[in-house]
């Protein structure tokens, strides 16, 4: 067998996971994929989601912001924009942000955007905290 | 002469001051803990930014990013220039000030513009006193910078930048390179000049080269490169930002604690002077009175 993928989740203020893993399934930004041992060298975006990394102990979860996965020689460095723990959602706090950023969404192409993503990102964490409970 | 009475008042001043000053020294060591191991946290993301940005331009990603404009005459220039809140730190702010000042004077006589934000309490307030004049001040920004202050100035100058307003953006900031070495440092941020490396990575980078050459030109890139190029290159400004705010203030609680130390140990000394004037002043008295006594048995007898 193969060695094992070595995972880097890092946000800019904080490493959240370093280590080896099996496989990370990741939020890409045409559609979600998977990194096995092995993988071909591959930069991608991510979309607002959730990153899955399977090691020997189990199954570790993280709720993410946007950001880049690199694959490189069983190497997977994923930066993002920010990220929490499932434990971590407070889902009456995203509620009421999600809709304050709706409300707050501006005509002005740049800003549209920038809160279109913050909207994305509630989304995901409220969709995530409720598929849970 | 001072009288006894006097003087033990003012060792009890001292005493105070002194006391204030080792709690400071204390409360310091401890935020200059907390405030170093962000910046050590935010390093590897910093890095990784940039050493992504570079495998891309040696991947031969075309530039056509508006934050990559080719910059021919430069009209305006934006500064940045972080201290501190509060002051008690030593020179830390007026370093800042300094350098500052020397920045607009020095674009000044090239006859270029120059737009100055303030980050902290106390240069803003040199500043106004010393009619130096200045676009916006911010003094929100508390002891843990966040990614969203890094944000809030990157957006701004990435914003002016592309829309022309600004052909060159700096920031002011004292660096952090280890705990006995801090010192104000002039960093330009835009326009975006990719073989511009602090030593520190540039060897890290070197590494990663090698590797590179025959990975980068078939990596899969998801959207596209130029997608991906153009999404990586606002993360790299912020961070810029981001880690300018964390290293000062992690360096503002270094100076201040090195500020408190020489406060308390200049406190010690002048406790210790002051004892000893105190115990002679008392001395000085005892033999006063008892030769005043012994004159007056004499005059009796």
């Amino acid at each position: 067998m193969r060695e094992n993928l070595h995972i880097t989740l890092i946000a800019p203020d904080r490493k959240l996971y370093e280590g080896e893993a099996i496989t990370v399934s990741l939020p890409g930004a045409k559609a979600g994929f998977s990194v096995l041992t092995g993988h071909a060298p591959l930069v991608s975006l991510l979309e607002p989601g959730v990153v899955e990394v399977q090691n020997n102990e189990g199954k570790k979860t993280y709720i993410i912001d946007s950001g880049f996965a690199e694959v490189k020689q069983n190497n997977v460095t994923i930066l993002v924009d920010g990220a929490i723990l499932p434990e971590e959602i407070d889902l009456e706090k995203e509620q009421s942000e999600l809709e304050e950023n709706i409300k707050l969404i501006t005509t002005s192409e740049d800003e549209r955007s920038a809160k279109e993503m913050r909207i994305q990102k509630n989304r995901v964490r409220i969709r995530f905290a409720s598929n849970k409970s | 002469m001072a009288t006894p009475r006097e003087i033990k008042k003012r060792i009890g001043a001292v005493k105070n001051t002194k006391q204030i000053t080792s709690t400071m020294e204390m409360v310091s060591t401890a935020k200059s803990k907390k405030a170093v191991d962000r910046v050590h946290a935010a390093q590897p993301y910093a890095m990784k930014i940039q050493e992504l940005i570079r495998s891309l331009e040696s991947g031969g990603v075309s530039a056509k990013h508006p934050l990559l404009r080719k910059v021919e005459t430069v009209k305006k220039v934006g500064i940045l220039a972080v201290a501190a809140n509060r002051g008690l730190c030593g020179g830390f702010n007026n370093n800042i000030v300094k350098l500052c000042i020397e920045r607009i004077n020095y674009w000044k006589s090239q006859n270029i513009e120059t737009e100055v934000h303030l980050v902290g309490k106390k240069l803003i307030s040199v500043f106004s006193f010393q009619k130096v004049p200045f676009e916006k001040g911010y003094s929100h920004i508390q002891d843990s910078p966040t990614v969203e202050n890094g944000l809030e100035f990157s957006d701004y100058f990435i914003r002016a930048f592309i829309d022309e307003k600004l052909d060159k953006v700096e920031v002011i900031h004292t660096s952090y390179k280890n705990s006995s070495a801090q010192k104000p440092v002039l960093e330009s941020v835009l326009p975006i000049s990719l073989d511009n490396q602090d030593e520190s990575s540039h060897t890290h980078h070197h590494y990663n080269e090698v590797e590179q050459d025959n990975t980068v030109s078939n990596s899969i890139y998801e959207p596209n490169a130029e997608e991906i190029m153009a999404s990586l290159l606002p993360r790299a400004i912020s961070t810029i930002f981001l880690q300018a705010l964390l290293e000062s203030v992690a360096a503002e609680h270094i100076a201040r604690r090195i500020a408190m130390k020489n406060a308390t140990d200049a406190a010690s000394d002048m406790i210790k002077d002051l004892t000893r004037e105190y115990n002679r002043v008392r001395q000085a008295k005892i033999t006063q009175e008892l030769s005043e006594i012994v004159a007056g048995a004499d005059a009796i007898s």
